[in-house]
């Protein structure tokens, strides 16, 4: 399998809306799912349908195997070992069972980032005192600034790899380094925009990473399922933010014992069919090498910012190198509050599916462009031809709404 | 093989059809009674029986009329097995005794167990055989692990390479202070084990006065390299053959070979439905003998052996073999020949900069291969091993990967060499009746 052919493994490419085809480009809020993905999730739905981890009956047992194998595929994907893997609902409550179970004091300090999403700024801030280093001139992280947030030894950092508004990507090995020789900070990567792109993969083996967290839906992966990682002494530390079956070995009329990691994080029955969903989606990216993703990306990466640049009316948010960045182009029409009869004309009269607002991120899309924006996101079963298309399709929309 | 002990073969044929609902159906089904089979020949007339006849069967089919579950001397084996591998199994206790002893005879070194009035003391090191919520339990007590027969049962997490520190040197505790007669372990099991005290800076609680057996998972060399390392050339370390199905199957001899058990079993090695020649890949179909319990006639075991024509120069004249692995973790190439789980070990040896792998065949010419390695590591000799690869199983497909973390399956086996080629019916029809 390669990236280039790609599209048909994606059924919902073959859909027609009107008698038009789908040009998806909001694959940063998530990702279509392959035909795998799907047989995955419904073949346990018609041959199994039962929980795990509670029967000795065969379909428990079997079901059990099968969602247990998802666990040990991720640790391998990341570097970790199998019980360092927690199966959760997505990078948010992994973020917020971090906060939550760390025991911060409310003047402890979090040093955050101003181009994270409101996952990754709200949970610690409730819990903690946040710090947000800011953006240097052209969009990307100011490291100075962030240097300069680590004199305050702060007891939790927590990194974006991918920024999912600005597509930048953050030199998370270095920081995550600078942070344990600072302070020996806690480091917290939020990984949602970055693990779909298997030549972003993170090997904790290597990075000094306490926790990292992503969602399976972004990466092929149905909705409804993610994961977090937690080095095992830390994980061990860690209070459970639910309490309920499956995370206890007993329970008398006194109290429990709880169940060794990661089992004890896991209370209530967990996404199954979900969760099948999510190993396939990992089984079907690990036929991508990291070169061929890479590639891909720079290719879609240059067609937008290509694009914005060559279009005065448009503002494109972040930096404007291929490198080192997503195919993510957050843009602002000049003269144009209300984007949204922008993104309606792009779906109704082209077929381009794009998202317009904050995109979970409102300081830094208030910071950097005093609104809302259009964005557009690309993965592998999109082309550069998609990209242009889209370019064409704004210049003919422009005109026609009366913004330029 | 064999073929002495017909006779033992009809008696058991008979009380089987007419103590077990199971096979007095099955020998109806094929339109055959006992008295059909009165040469050796005529027992490739019965279709092989195989483990889902048992599962499905116990106990109300397979077990002897006259015999249940709280039987006198009934021991009660588990295999967890993942994808409907598993089975409950009974032997009798005496049986599996004499089972037992008939293997490890083929091996002096071991002759140190039979001690008349000896009541042995076993540690057992291997995966855990019960669900994780009960066992493996990090707050387990040594009491609690101790079984009727003298075994000791250690602790270890089903995914043993997340096995904490505290339970290790809770492990290698209990070692010391139970002073084993004889150590039973996984081979990579204990291996894992003998990192971990390497790492902590501990030793063997000691080198000689106990022996070693390794079972349950085929025995890589990496792991009988470290087991060495650690104990000396002299303990006395042997593999032996089992199923949990019925215990003892066949032991190593001081020249290292492989002995089968033929006075407690009738063994059969098929090839394509006929028996096999010296030499080639077979599956083990094995018959019991004077089992009352729960005979098994004709079981295809899925177990892929070849039997040698030659005499051991250890002198003992039962059978030798060589254990290739199992049908469903063969290798599958793309000419549809086969490489077992044994040849690929012997393409790995004991490579002194491995300390753990696994080869998965990921699909029709796709392979990955992943390993623990350590400080004696050299890119050579990983382009080396590479290169071994490609040009056995002849294909560049082949990914490999160094990692610090492999996974067992959720039963708590590891296995070095899986396939999921190798499941396909239409592969494993090729090679066995299971
Ligand atoms: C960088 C980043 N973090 C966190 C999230 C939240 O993920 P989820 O909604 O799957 O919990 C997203 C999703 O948009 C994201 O892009
Ligand atoms: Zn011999």
């Amino acid at each position: 399998m390669g990236i280039a052919k790609c599209q048909g493994d994606f059924p919902v490419l073959d859909r027609l809306i009107d008698g038009q085809r789908i040009t998806y480009l909001d694959s940063a809020a998530t990702s279509l799912k392959p035909q795998a993905v799907i047989d995955a999730m419904s073949n346990y739905y018609s041959q199994n349908g039962v929980n795990i981890h509670r029967g000795k009956y065969y379909l428990s047992e079997e079901a059990s195997d099968s969602f247990e194998r998802v666990r040990y595929s991720v640790a391998q994907y990341l570097g970790a070992y199998g019980n360092e893997v927690v199966i959760t609902k997505g990078t948010t409550e992994s973020i917020n069972l971090v906060a939550h179970g760390l025991n911060l004091q409310s003047d402890d300090v979090v040093v955050g980032f101003l181009d994270s999403h409101h996952a990754q700024l709200l949970p610690w801030r409730r819990f903690a005192d946040l710090k947000l280093v800011e953006l240097d001139s052209d969009g990307g992280i100011n490291l100075d600034h962030y240097h300069e947030l680590l004199e305050l030894k702060p007891k939790v950092v927590v990194l974006t790899h991918c920024s999912n508004v600005t597509g930048n990507i953050a030199p998370i090995e270095e920081m995550a380094i600078a942070a344990k020789k600072a302070c020996d900070a806690i480091v917290i990567v939020d990984a949602a925009q970055s693990i779909p792109h298997p030549h972003l993969r993170i090997d904790v083996s290597k990075i000094p990473v306490d926790f990292l967290a992503f969602s399976g839906h972004k990466m092929l992966g149905p909705t409804g399922v993610g994961c977090l990682y937690g080095k095992s002494e830390r994980l061990n530390e860690l209070r459970p933010l639910m309490l309920g079956g499956g995370m206890v070995d007993w329970v008398d009329v006194e109290g429990s014992q709880e169940r060794k990691i990661p089992h004890r994080f896991e209370a209530g029955t967990p996404p199954i069919a979900s969760t099948l969903g999510l190993g396939a989606a990992l089984s079907y990216l690990s036929q991508i090498s990291a070169e061929e993703s890479r590639q891909h990306t720079e290719g879609l990466s240059e067609a937008i910012i290509q694009g914005a640049m060559e279009r005065d009316y448009l503002q494109l948010l972040g930096p404007k190198t291929v490198k080192n960045r997503c195919a993510i182009g957050s843009l602002k029409i000049k003269g144009c509050e209300d984007l949204s009869d922008v993104a309606r004309s792009l779906s109704d009269s082209y077929g381009i599916m794009c998202r317009t607002g904050h995109m979970c991120a409102q300081p830094v899309v208030d910071d950097q462009m005093d609104g809302e924006v259009l964005r557009i996101s690309a993965y592998i079963y999109n082309t550069t031809d998609e990209i242009e298309r889209f370019y064409l399709s704004l210049d003919e929309l422009v005109t026609f709404l009366g913004l330029n | 093989m064999g073929g002495a002990n017909f006779e033992e073969v009809q008696d058991e044929i008979r009380y089987a059809y007419d103590n077990t609902i199971f096979f007095k159906k099955h020998m109806d089904n094929a339109g055959l009674n006992p008295r059909d089979i009165t040469e050796i020949g005529d027992l490739s007339r019965i279709p092989p029986t195989v483990k889902k006849d048992y599962r499905k069967g116990f106990p109300a089919s397979v077990i002897a009329s006259g015999y249940n579950l709280k039987s006198p001397h009934v021991m009660r084996f588990q295999s967890s097995g993942t994808e409907g591998d598993r089975l409950v199994s009974v032997v009798l206790s005496y049986d599996l005794a004499r089972r037992q002893a008939s293997c490890i005879s083929v091996n002096s070194k071991f002759s140190s167990l039979w001690r008349p009035g000896l009541k042995l003391r076993t540690c057992r090191f291997a995966a855990p055989n019960c669900s994780d919520v009960e066992c493996a339990n990090p707050n387990s007590t040594m009491e609690s692990r101790l079984l009727d027969d003298g075994t000791l049962v250690l602790p270890v997490y089903h995914d043993l390479l997340t096995t904490p520190e505290r339970m290790v040197n809770m492990a290698l505790d209990e070692i010391e202070e139970y002073d084993p007669h004889l150590l039973f372990v996984d081979p990579t099991h204990f291996a894992f084990l003998i990192r971990a005290m390497k790492k902590s800076g501990r030793f063997p609680h000691k080198k000689q006065g106990f022996c070693i057996m390794s079972g349950y998972t085929l025995c890589t060399q990496v792991a009988r390299r470290q087991i060495k390392e650690c104990y000396g050339e002299d303990v006395a370390f042997a593999d032996m053959l089992g199923m949990s199905e019925m215990g003892y199957l066949g032991f190593e001899c001081t020249e290292g070979k492989q002995h089968m058990n033929v006075e407690d079993y009738h063994l059969e090695f098929i090839k394509n439905g006929r028996p096999a020649e010296p030499g080639e890949l077979a599956e083990l179909v094995i018959t019991t003998l004077g089992d009352e319990l729960s005979p098994h006639i004709r079981y295809a075991t899925g177990d892929m052996f070849r039997v040698s024509a030659e005499k051991c120069a250890c002198g003992h004249p039962a059978p030798v073999v060589r254990a290739e692995g199992r049908v469903k973790n063969a290798l599958w190439l793309r000419d549809d020949t086969v490489v077992t789980p044994r040849e690929l070990d012997e393409l790995i040896g004991p490579a002194e900069w491995i300390d753990m792998y696994q080869m998965n065949q990921t699909n029709d010419d796709e392979f990955s291969f992943s390993y623990l390695r350590n400080d004696a590591w050299t890119p050579q000799q990983e382009d080396e091993l590479i290169g071994k690869f490609r040009e056995t199983l002849k294909t560049n497909n082949i990914t490999c990967t160094p990692t610090q973390y492999l996974p067992a399956d959720r039963g708590g086996k590891f296995i070095s060499c899986i396939s999921s080629v190798a499941q396909r019916d239409e592969k494993r029809r090729q090679l066995s009746w299971v």
